[in-house]
């Protein structure tokens, strides 16, 4: 049986750069034991050697060519900003 | 006046052609209805009538002209996960709330090049995430289906394309766009008494698909029969250089091939789907059953021992694709962005646990957890390892069987107080459908007969990659034996 404290979720929701109220945090700490639980059936199975199996030739990814083919603009893409200036996406000062 | 309700896509394609009615017509008859029932259902995130309105005078000047398009003047409903430039795409997401992409998605491009005529753009779950529209930032979605005997009952219309499923059932667009990823065009198609087809993995291109698992999503049609979803699929297939997992191959014209002879077909049972079907679904699959015999087909017992680890694995590798995909929406460059926040960790923090709605964050945080150093091998890796094993087994079956025929979902759609609140029974919901897309394989959900609750249920086929026009000639088997679309339709319209 899975169990999550506190400190575990804390741990999780930073390096998913996610934060947490109260309540959510609460809920999540039941919740996620039991979804861990379920998926640890999987321990079941052997696995041994499966890794290895050959890949197929249609398992790899196509490449193309390191060409610019967007006809998408500097204006477009700024057209979605929160905060803009002077043709750049602005974001509140940081220093620390 | 046109009867929505008698229309389906090719009807009106050669209604327009007979000039019966104009595309202008046809398009503001939608409009209206949609109007006229604004406050019930919840299927639109955005309504584009003047852009349908411009669209339809395109297509009748075409048609006077004779240079009609493969779709030309068909009114359909996109799903709100598809870009489309200058129109707002949210996936139904706080953090997208005003996103207007600048591009198109290859799939509405093919779709309005062929003449389609875009209405709005339909709710869904966030990111695509549930299988019961009750997880979007703008409110659930109303199945348009009711029971005639419990008359204020309503009913989920299923999901993630809850939106794009109840526009079709309730005659609020033609034909809709949707995406699937663990069963989301299928199962909603089902709950909502219409068909739906995930094509193999590649064939409709992923370019401007706003991604949550990219190794299973595949973008599909939810028609009112399996002739639409025919016509629909072959105008948004094909190959794109954009995605590079497309696949390189000629779409065919499904609709014109279409036949459902089914003799000398052969038809898989999974034997291990037993351990998990409901009474009425067990009547319906043997029924199925019966109307392929007796057309010709041989069933054949297969087994998939994998089965039941289906739901799992597909549970680690989709969160773990989306904790990843989703690390985009920072508020940065677009989306939501929060303004009180201390220090930049907080920016990023405050921005994502506002914008994101609960099963979202519920996702990411099980995909960070199953990539987490010290618990990738035992998580990613095991499960990698066992979708591989499925994939071998599905082709050990499917060299000796040509498709197979399922369930799409475990019950009829479920009333909104019936929702089960704990996650895994509603992960559960995906037993039948998540195997394709682990396997890449195509299915189709063809609406068959009624529960106990006189709810739509549907069958599923499934068959090996790129076998779409033998789905279509069996699906239309199916629907022919069936005869539900000559069924009274209780919709609360």
């Amino acid at each position: 049986m899975h169990n999550i404290t506190q400190k575990d979720l804390k741990a999780l929701s930073k390096l998913a750069c996610i934060h947490l109220e109260e309540k959510d945090s609460q809920g999540f700490i039941k919740e996620l034991p039991g979804i861990l639980d379920w998926i640890d059936k999987l321990k079941a199975i052997n696995t041994t050697g499966v890794s290895e199996l050959e890949m197929k030739k249609d398992d790899y990814l196509r490449e193309r060519n390191d060409e610019i083919t967007s006809d998408v603009t500097m204006d477009d893409l700024l057209d979605n900003a929160p905060s803009k200036k002077q043709n750049m996406f602005s974001v509140p000062k940081v220093i620390e | 006046m046109i009867k929505l309700s008698e229309l389906t896509l090719t009807k009106a394609l050669k209604a327009l052609k007979n000039k019966e009615f104009s595309a202008v017509e046809l398009v503001k008859a939608f409009l209206n209805h949609i109007e006229n029932h604004k406050d019930e259902f919840n299927i639109y995130i955005t309504k584009t009538e003047d852009l349908a309105l411009k669209q339809a005078a395109e297509s009748d000047k075409r048609l006077r002209d004779n240079k009609e398009r493969a779709l030309e003047g068909l009114p359909i409903a996109i799903k709100d996960i598809f870009c489309t430039k200058g129109i707002k795409t949210t996936a139904a997401s706080k953090i997208l709330e005003n996103f207007i992409p600048p591009y198109e998605s290859t799939v509405t491009k093919k779709l309005f090049d062929a003449g389609a005529i875009c209405l709005g753009k339909t709710n869904m779950d966030e990111f695509a995430m549930g299988s019961f529209n009750t997880n979007s930032a703008f409110g659930p979605v109303t199945n348009p289906w009711y029971l005639k005997d419990k008359p204020n009952k309503r009913f989920i219309p299923g999901g993630s394309s809850g939106g794009s499923a109840a526009a079709v059932a309730g005659y609020f667009a033609l034909a809709a766009t949707g995406t699937d990823t663990g069963g989301s065009v299928r199962q909603p198609a089902a709950f909502c008494g219409i068909t739906g087809i995930k094509p193999t993995y590649g064939l409709c291109s992923r370019f401007g698909i706003i991604a949550y698992a990219s190794s299973f999503d595949q973008a599909g049609p939810l028609t009112i029969n399996v002739e639409d979803a025919a016509l629909m699929l072959s105008n948004m297939a094909g190959f794109d250089p954009k995605d590079s997992t497309s696949v390189d191959v000629k779409i065919p014209k499904y609709l014109d091939n279409l036949n459902p002879d089914v003799k000398n077909l052969r038809v898989g049972i999974i034997e291990e789907c037993f351990n998990h079907i409901s009474d009425d679904n067990k009547k319906l699959l043997n029924q199925g059953i019966e109307w392929l015999k007796s057309e010709g087909a041989s069933i054949h017992n297969v087994h998939l021992k994998t089965l039941e680890y289906a739901l799992p694995v597909y549970y680690i590798l989709t969160p773990a694709e989306a904790s990843s995909n989703l690390a985009r929406y920072d508020g940065v460059r677009y989306g939501f962005r929060e303004k009180k926040v201390k220090n930049i960790s907080d920016f990023y923090e405050k921005t994502r646990g506002i914008g994101f709605g609960k099963e979202v964050k519920r996702r990411i945080l099980i995909g960070t957890y199953v990539l987490s150093a010290g618990y990738y091998d035992a998580y990613y890796t095991k499960a990698q390892d066992i979708r591989k094993m499925i994939k071998h087994d599905f082709e050990n079956i499917f060299s000796k069987v040509d498709v197979l025929l399922t369930p799409t979902a475990p019950t009829e759609a479920l009333a909104f107080d019936e929702e089960p609140t704990d996650c895994v029974s509603v992960y559960n919901n995906d037993f039948f459908t998540v195997i394709a897309n682990l396997g890449g394989l195509p299915a189709i959900s063809v609406p068959t007969g009624f529960g106990s609750n006189r709810l739509p249920l549907s069958l599923q086929l499934i068959g090996p990659a790129l076998s779409e026009q033998r789905l279509f000639n069996v699906g239309y088997a199916l629907e022919e034996n069936s005869q539900f679309h000559k069924q009274e339709k209780t919709l609360l319209i």
